[in-house]
């Protein structure tokens, strides 16, 4: 049994949507930030050593904001499944991979670097959220460079 | 030979990822199983060679807390009378004994998250003084603190605990273990913040002035260890003793529930997928008879076609076995610290010799498993008869096939 051109093209879009959708539910499901863990945000945002007295009491933490840019980066890995099955062509495919890898470096970048998540080493976002989103980063970067480098099946061509 | 088997393995994609995703689930049971435990002892070991002492004396009612903060870091206030520390000091064969005292921090509404303070006397401090001197060339200061790795923190800002200001003057290596999440300080700057709480905290801090947490204790001789801790045990009261021994046992039953889950997970994996690779093998023989048959008319042994199989079985499981320890590795060492906190354990990674000599075993044990599986196939494939199958396929592939002399000359 081998794969043809249309059963690899679906199984990639299935992988897609089932990556974006782990991208969007994982902050608040299956690694909680402090947020959804229930800690409250005026001492979640404490969760830090600061050096000064934290006066952001009642504000979203950095986890918080994290979780919910991921929703969009979710979401738009979902589009880009999607869009793979309604346009299967080879250029369509590749340019698709290219915007996968895009947001599959921007899924690791959020928590990383762009917002970040709570600087305490034991809080919730920074051992389960923050390992969770950069692993389904790199999958969905994966993912995106195999799009761009498979070749065509020849049979398929030859049809 | 080795090209030949690439091809082979190529060939069937679905068939062949199926088998090497099996092999890669027994090896990442195996391997992440054996690396917690190993990864807990170690932490553990680390954490006591860190301490400098080879015994530590706890109030017998507060043992478990007393595990929770060494192993975890589970913050905790807990006291018992100075008097034991001369008390243990008498004992014989007790060669230095330094106090300690636990304090947790509160849920403040700024500044921290909940930490273990570690308020020790820098005159009988034989733990982190040693270690202050070997790094900064100078004892802790007043209102100075040492921070573990776990903690957020730049040293020489300064931070608060419970109202009292202290600076931040220093830093300790990861052990794995609570001392990554506790705070180190003077016992009299302790004191000092125990007075001002009243003042400046939320919550005032009862430190008695004659009360301590524990008592480290270095032995003369480190191989009469355990008998000093016995004499410690029967000679004072109303204390417990933790050795290094006793603490990876309480890590090590634990962890045993989890590691023996991912070993009946691998070992109901082999069991189940050993006869499915036998199986599997035995079909994808059968399937080849022709191309074997040709193989064997050009000249092929039956030891060739046995490697071939054989061959083909090992570099899957081989792969496969080295992919499932990346995999469970790159996951260890994502989520060394969600491991810690859900299962309680103290985790550090084992040194790269040590992970190395897993992982080689890890793989090693895949590989024998998938050879083991494609004996019997690879034996029915090296004793096809190459006329018989290559003949337009008349089922003759083993003497047994054969018809007889007899049926063979007709008779007139």
């Amino acid at each position: 049994m081998s794969f043809n051109r249309s059963n690899r093209q679906l199984l990639l879009a299935g992988i897609l949507i089932v990556l974006g959708a782990l991208i969007i539910v994982t902050p608040w499901y299956i690694f909680p930030i402090c947020e959804a863990e229930g800690i409250p945000s005026h001492l979640a945002s404490s969760m830090s050593m600061s050096t000064a007295g934290d006066t952001s009491a009642g504000t979203i933490m950095k986890c918080g904001y994290t979780a919910r840019a991921e929703i969009a980066v979710g979401a738009l890995v979902i589009l880009a499944g999607l869009t793979l099955l309604a346009l299967p062509g080879r250029d369509s495919r590749r340019a698709i991979g290219g915007t996968v890898i895009g947001l599959g470096v921007v899924t690791v970048l959020i928590p990383t670097v762009l917002i970040g998540v709570c600087s305490a080493a034991n809080a919730p976002c920074r051992i389960g959220t923050l390992p969770a989103l950069i692993l389904l980063g790199v999958l969905t970067t994966i993912t995106g460079i195999f799009l761009v480098i498979s070749r065509d099946d020849p049979k398929a061509n030859a049809e | 030979m080795i090209r030949l088997i690439a091809k082979n393995i190529a060939s069937r994609p679905v068939r062949n990822g199926a088998l090497f995703i099996c092999f890669a689930f027994i090896a990442a049971s195996l391997f992440v199983g054996h690396v917690l435990m190993a990864g807990a002892t170690a932490s553990v070991q680390q954490e006591l060679s860190r301490l400098g002492a080879d015994i530590v004396v706890v109030p017998a009612q507060y043992t478990s807390e007393s595990e929770a903060v060494l192993l975890r870091g589970e913050p905790s206030t807990f006291f018992f009378d100075r008097s034991v520390l001369y008390e243990v000091q008498n004992v014989s064969g007790v060669a230095q004994a330094a106090p300690q005292t636990y304090i947790a921090t509160l849920p403040a509404d700024c500044c921290s998250s909940l930490v273990q303070i570690i308020a020790f006397d820098p005159d009988r401090d034989f733990t982190i003084t040693p270690w202050l001197y070997e790094h900064q060339q100078k004892p802790l200061g007043k209102d100075e603190i040492i921070l573990g790795s776990g903690l957020a923190g730049k040293i020489g800002s300064t931070t608060y605990y419970y109202g009292h200001r202290f600076v931040i003057a220093g830093q300790l290596d990861p052990t794995g273990t609570g001392i990554d999440y506790s705070v180190f300080l003077r016992e009299e700057d302790a004191r000092v913040m125990a007075k001002d709480s009243a003042t400046s905290a939320v919550e005032t801090l009862v430190l008695p002035e004659n009360n301590i947490s524990t008592v480290l204790v270095k032995v003369q001789d480190p191989a009469q260890a355990a008998q000093v801790a016995e004499r410690i045990t029967d000679q004072v009261p109303g204390v417990r003793v933790l050795t290094p021994q006793s603490l990876v046992s309480t890590v090590a039953a634990q962890l045993d529930a989890t590691v023996k889950v991912l070993d009946l997970t691998a070992l109901v994996a082999i069991l189940v997928s050993l006869p499915l690779i036998a199986i599997i093998s035995l079909m994808a023989a059968n399937e080849r008879m022709q191309e074997i048959g040709i193989l064997r008319a050009l000249g092929a042994t039956k030891k060739t076609i046995f490697s071939l199989i054989l061959g083909e079985s090992l570099v899957l499981a081989f792969l496969g076995g080295i992919a499932g320890v990346l995999v469970s590795l790159g996951g260890l060492l994502l989520f060394e610290q969600y491991i810690v906190s859900s299962l309680g354990i103290p985790l550090a990674l084992p040194a790269a010799g040590a992970l190395a000599s897993l992982a080689l075993t890890t793989i090693l044990v895949t590989a024998a498993i998938g050879a083991a599986a494609s004996v019997i196939p690879a034996a029915h494939a090296a004793r096809t008869r190459p006329y018989g199958v290559v003949s337009c396929d008349r089922g003759i592939r083993s003497r047994k096939d054969l018809p007889r002399r007899r049926e063979r000359v007709p008779s007139f």
